[in-house]
C-alpha cells in the first residue's frame, strides 16, 4: 500500500485536529469550569500547549495530555512560573519521566495547597 | 477574590521564598522542613514550598553541592520570579489563581488517571504516520476512517451495493416487519409489556442480520441490539438495516455517506420514512437512533428529506419546521454534520476513536459536512468515558452506549 504525500500530510493536519479536539472534550469532561468555556477558545488555548510540550520533547498522546493537564491546573504559563518544573522539563531526562513527575508535582502541589488551606 | 490582602501575602510570599531558597544552601531535610514551614497562607508560597520539597528529594538530598551551586541560581531566580508575581498578580487572582481555587487534590488525581486511561501512548506526530496506516487498516477501523476520509484516497474503487437484505425494516422476531406486525419489544417474561413510544434504529458498520437462527437476539447484531434498546427505552423498536459488505466495504461505504452521495439502501428506506412523517399535515413526531455508521447514514437521509420537502414546494424555513417533529439520538457517531431542524442528542464516549476519526475524515467533505450543519447545545451532547481493553470495545453500542442510556435516563419500568 502506498500514502501519497499529500495525504500523509493531510491526514497529519486531520489527526492533529482530532487530537486537540479530543484534550478539549477530556478538559470539559474533567473540569466543570472547562466545560463552561466555549470549545473554540479552548482549542485556542490547547493548541499552543500541545506545542510547548512538543517543544519539552514530550512525545505520545498521553504524555502530552498529562502536560496540558498540568498547564490547565497550574495556568497557561506554569512551565514558567514554577522554577522546578521547568529544570525538569528542560532536562535530559525521558520523555515519559518527564510526564510522571510533572503529574506527580500536580497532585503534590493540590496537596498542599488543600492541607493549607 | 484577591484584593490588598492578596497582595500583603504575596509580598509575604516572596520574603519566604527568599528565606526558603537560602535555606536550600545547607541542603538536605532542613531544606524540606524550612520550605514546608515558609509564609503559608498563599498560592505562591505554597508553589515555592513544594518547589522546594521535590527538589529537595532530586537533588539536595543526594548532592549536598549540587543542591548549593542549584540553590545559588534558585535564589537569583526566586528573586526575579516574585517581582514578576507582583506585576503578575492581578492576572494571576483573576485567571490562574482561579483555576486552583475550583481544582482541588482529588481532582487532579482524577484527571491524571483519566489522562492515562484515555490517551494511548500513539505517538503524536507524523514520524508515526506510517506504522500508524499500516496498523490502522489492520486492526483500528477508526483510525482507518480517518486515512481513508481523503477524497483522493481511491483505495477501494468498488461501492458496495445489492447487499442482502440492506434498507430491510426488521420487526418482530427478527424478521422483516410488514405492515400488520410490530416492532421488537421489551422482554417481559412474567407480565405484559407496557409500551412507550417507537423508536426507529439504525445500525453500524459490520452489523449482522442472523435471520434463520434459532436465537437471533442472542447472536451479536441489530437484533439483539434491538432488543436491548427496547428494554432500555420500553419502546417497541423497529430496525433500519444496514447491510455490511465486509470491513473495508463498509469503511469506503461510511466516506459516501459523509460525501452523501451513497446508494445505500438504508438510506433510502431511513428517508422514506422520515419523509413519510413530516410531509403529513399536521407533521407526525418520529425518534431515530443511529449508531456510529447509522449516523451518517442518518445525516445523509435527513439531508434527502430536506431536499425532497423543498422539492415539494416547503420553503427551507417550513422544510426545517416540519423536521423539527424528527429527534434524532445518535451515538458514537459525528458530532458535526448534521442539518438544522430535527432535534438532536449525542451520546460520546470519550475513549471511543470512532467520533473523532469521522470527524477527521468529515474534514476531505467540507462543503457536505458543514454547510448546512445544526448548533446542536451542549446540554444535548453528552460525554462520558467508558474504556475498555479492546480497542474498539469503546464503541460497541450493546456493551457501552445502551448502558449510558440507563446510566444517564434510569431503566424504567416496561412490564405491567
Amino acid at each position: 500500500m502506498q500514502i501519497r504525500k499529500e495525504q500523509m500530510d493531510a491526514f497529519e493536519q486531520a489527526a492533529n485536529r482530532d487530537y486537540e479536539m479530543r484534550l478539549v472534550r477530556f478538559l470539559q469532561s474533567q473540569f466543570p469550569d472547562a466545560a463552561r468555556e466555549r470549545e473554540a477558545s479552548l482549542v485556542d488555548g490547547v493548541r499552543p500547549q500541545i506545542a510547548n510540550a512538543r517543544r519539552y520533547g514530550l512525545l505520545t498522546e498521553q504524555q502530552i495530555a498529562t502536560y496540558v493537564t498540568s498547564a490547565w491546573l497550574l495556568g497557561s504559563d506554569f512551565d514558567g512560573e514554577f522554577p522546578a518544573a521547568r529544570e525538569m522539563l528542560i532536562s535530559g531526562a525521558p520523555a515519559d519521566e518527564k510526564s510522571d513527575w510533572l503529574a506527580r508535582f500536580t497532585k503534590a502541589l493540590f496537596e498542599q495547597l488543600e492541607q493549607r488551606s | 477574590m484577591f484584593g490588598d490582602a492578596f497582595y500583603a501575602a504575596l509580598d509575604g510570599a516572596t520574603n519566604a521564598a527568599k528565606s526558603a531558597m537560602a535555606l536550600i544552601v545547607t541542603g538536605g531535610k532542613k531544606l524540606v522542613a524550612g520550605a514546608e514551614a515558609v509564609g503559608a497562607e498563599v498560592v505562591q508560597d505554597v508553589k515555592i514550598a513544594v518547589n522546594a520539597v521535590v527538589k529537595a528529594e532530586q537533588w539536595a538530598e543526594k548532592k549536598t553541592i549540587e543542591a548549593a551551586k542549584w540553590a545559588e541560581k534558585q535564589t537569583v531566580r526566586a528573586e526575579k520570579w516574585a517581582e514578576k508575581k507582583t506585576i503578575q498578580a492581578a492576572k494571576w487572582a483573576e485567571k490562574e489563581a482561579v483555576a486552583v481555587a475550583v481544582a482541588s487534590a482529588e481532582a487532579a488525581v482524577v484527571a491524571f488517571d483519566a489522562v492515562k486511561t484515555v490517551f494511548s501512548e500513539v505517538v503524536a506526530g507524523a514520524a508515526s504516520v506510517p506504522c500508524t496506516v499500516e496498523n490502522a487498516l489492520i486492526y483500528d477501523l477508526a483510525t482507518a476512517l480517518a486515512i481513508l476520509g481523503r477524497p483522493a484516497h481511491g483505495l477501494f474503487p468498488k461501492k458496495p451495493a445489492n447487499l442482502p437484505h440492506d434498507g430491510e425494516i426488521v420487526g418482530a422476531g427478527c424478521k422483516a416487519k410488514d405492515p400488520n406486525s410490530t416492532g421488537v419489544l421489551p422482554q417481559c417474561p412474567n407480565g405484559k409489556p407496557r409500551i412507550s413510544g417507537t423508536i426507529t434504529y439504525v445500525n453500524g458498520i459490520n452489523t449482522q442480520y442472523p435471520t434463520g437462527k434459532a436465537d437471533p437476539f442472542d447472536q451479536d447484531g441489530i437484533c439483539k441490539s434491538m432488543q436491548l434498546l427496547a428494554n432500555a427505552t420500553c419502546a417497541q423498536v423497529i430496525g433500519v438495516y444496514n447491510a455490511t459488505g465486509g470491513m473495508a466495504r463498509d469503511l469506503e461505504q461510511c466516506l459516501t455517506n459523509i460525501a452523501k452521495n451513497s446508494d445505500s439502501g438504508a438510506v433510502d428506506t431511513l428517508s422514506r420514512s422520515m419523509f413519510a412523517a413530516v410531509s403529513q399535515d399536521p407533521p407526525q413526531d418520529m425518534t431515530v437512533y443511529a449508531h456510529s455508521q447509522g449516523g451518517l447514514i442518518t445525516q445523509e437521509a435527513l439531508a434527502d428529506v430536506k431536499n425532497q420537502l423543498v422539492a415539494s414546494g416547503s420553503s427551507p424555513a417550513d422544510a426545517e419546521a416540519r423536521m423539527q417533529h424528527l429527534s434524532i439520538k445518535s451515538f458514537g457517531t459525528a458530532e458535526e454534520g448534521w442539518p438544522a431542524g430535527p432535534n438532536y442528542e449525542q451520546f460520546t464516549n470519550l475513549a471511543d476513536p470512532v467520533p473523532g476519526a469521522i470527524s477527521g475524515a468529515q474534514l476531505g467533505y467540507p462543503s457536505q459536512t458543514f454547510s448546512d450543519n445544526a448548533n446542536i447545545p451542549n446540554a444535548d451532547r453528552h460525554y462520558f468515558l467508558s474504556p475498555h481493553y479492546n480497542p474498539i470495545g469503546p464503541h460497541s453500542i450493546d456493551n457501552v452506549y445502551i448502558k449510558q442510556i440507563i446510566a444517564e435516563k434510569g431503566q424504567p419500568c416496561c412490564c405491567d
